[in-house]
């Protein structure tokens, strides 16, 4: 290999496109958000799901991404995923209750019970997902996973689903196919976390770290990959 | 030194994602003596070197394939449930087929064609980093 050669033919290539690369820059949270969103479905889907979008009533033909905590759902797309006539529901940057106390926390993506988030204006302002309707939830960040970022997931499910650093895991969520909630990240693992979330297994913590998540996403286009979350046999005594 | 090299060949990228290729080419060089142990090849500096100017290129690729594939798995999903799809995202079209779909497409396809003529396509999309270094000390 020619390192030099390739050198000068990618700077070429940067300046080519110098402005497109600063778009990338600033599109790609929007994007990612959209990302753990398809790859939550894409996994649901390898695992039996069906996967129907549910686009806002004002704009029918839009798939319209929530990207922050404003906005009413009913304004933005939703997805259903269907399996064996059992229905759950998708929502982008999901508003939900505390399992501990009045605290309410937005997901970037939040799977609920069907109906516990409403599809049209209601007369009384809707705040949150009751706690109990949220089943998991994908959090995605574009950053190296190291071991404060892991500490803070942590803490997110400890505020929002507990169940799964200690106590069961609820009935049914192995069978139905569940995603453990999940950090997605667009970095690597850096220092010492590839050992932390080693060390998850041995200590019951159920959740899924998705470290290189643009990577995965590009194995499951290729179809090296059904889902960019494999993680079913690290957690087989669960079954 | 490649980090280097590969530091050099992207300075015009934006800061964001400059830092993203070169911390993922770090962490390759960290792990580069297990590679190296798993590829059964000898260690050495320069083919390390090498291999961690394949990671940079890996993961700029990622980012651009990966960038352009979440809007074109999107719309594809959109397709298969409905008949039309614009995606949206705080005002801005992400739709597939849409202008900022379209620029994607036209990078992805030039660094596509980039790799390809050095022939370095293989290395950065889905080759085992063991077999990278094997065919490196193989002289590739």
């Amino acid at each position: 290999m020619d390192v030099s050669a390739v050198q000068q033919s990618i700077k070429k290539f940067l300046r080519k496109h110098k402005q497109t690369f600063f778009t990338i820059n600033s599109n790609q949270s929007k994007a990612l958000e959209l990302a753990v969103t398809v790859g939550v479905s894409e996994h649901y889907r390898s695992t039996g799901y069906t996967i129907h979008v549910v686009n806002p009533k004002k704009t029918p033909d839009t798939f319209v991404v929530k990207t922050c905590t404003r906005g009413h759902p009913w304004n933005f797309t939703h997805l259903k995923f269907e399996r064996n006539e059992i229905v759950y529901e998708g929502h982008m940057n999901l508003m939900v209750e505390s399992a501990h106390d009045e605290g309410r926390y937005c997901v970037d993506f939040g799977l609920t019970k069907i109906g516990c988030v409403p599809e049209k204006a209601v007369k009384e302002a809707w705040v949150a997902a009751k706690n109990s309707d949220l089943v998991t939830f994908a959090e995605v960040k574009k950053l190296v996973v190291y071991p404060m970022l892991l500490a803070q997931f942590l803490g997110i499910v400890h505020e929002i689903k507990p169940c799964f650093i200690y106590g069961r895991t609820p009935k049914g969520f192995i069978s139905e196919g569940h995603l453990f909630p999940t950090l997605a990240s667009l970095g690597n693992f850096s220092g010492n976390s590839a050992k932390i979330v080693e060390g998850y297994k041995s200590r019951k913590i159920r959740i899924m770290v998705a470290e290189n998540f643009d990577l995965r996403l590009a194995r499951v286009r290729l179809s090296r990959q059904i889902s960019p979350f494999v993680y079913e046999d690290e957690f087989e005594n669960e079954l | 030194m490649s980090i280097r090299a590969l530091s050099d060949a992207i300075t015009d990228l934006p800061y964001g994602l400059s830092e993203q290729v070169l911390s993922y080419a770090r962490s390759l060089d960290v792990a580069a003596p297990e590679i190296f142990k798993d590829a059964g090849v000898q260690f050495s500096r320069e083919l390390a070197d090498a291999l961690v100017f394949v990671a940079g290129l890996r993961k700029l690729l990622s980012i651009v394939d990966s960038n352009y594939w979440v809007l074109d798995n999107t719309g594809v999903i959109l397709e298969r449930q409905q008949d039309q799809f614009f995606v949206t995202v705080g005002g801005t079209d992400l739709s597939r087929g849409g202008a900022y779909h379209q620029t994607l497409a036209t990078v992805r396809r030039d660094l596509v064609e980039l790799l390809s003529e050095h022939q370095l396509l293989q290395f950065a999309q889905n080759l085992p980093y063991v077999d990278v270094v094997r065919e490196l000390a193989n002289g590739r």
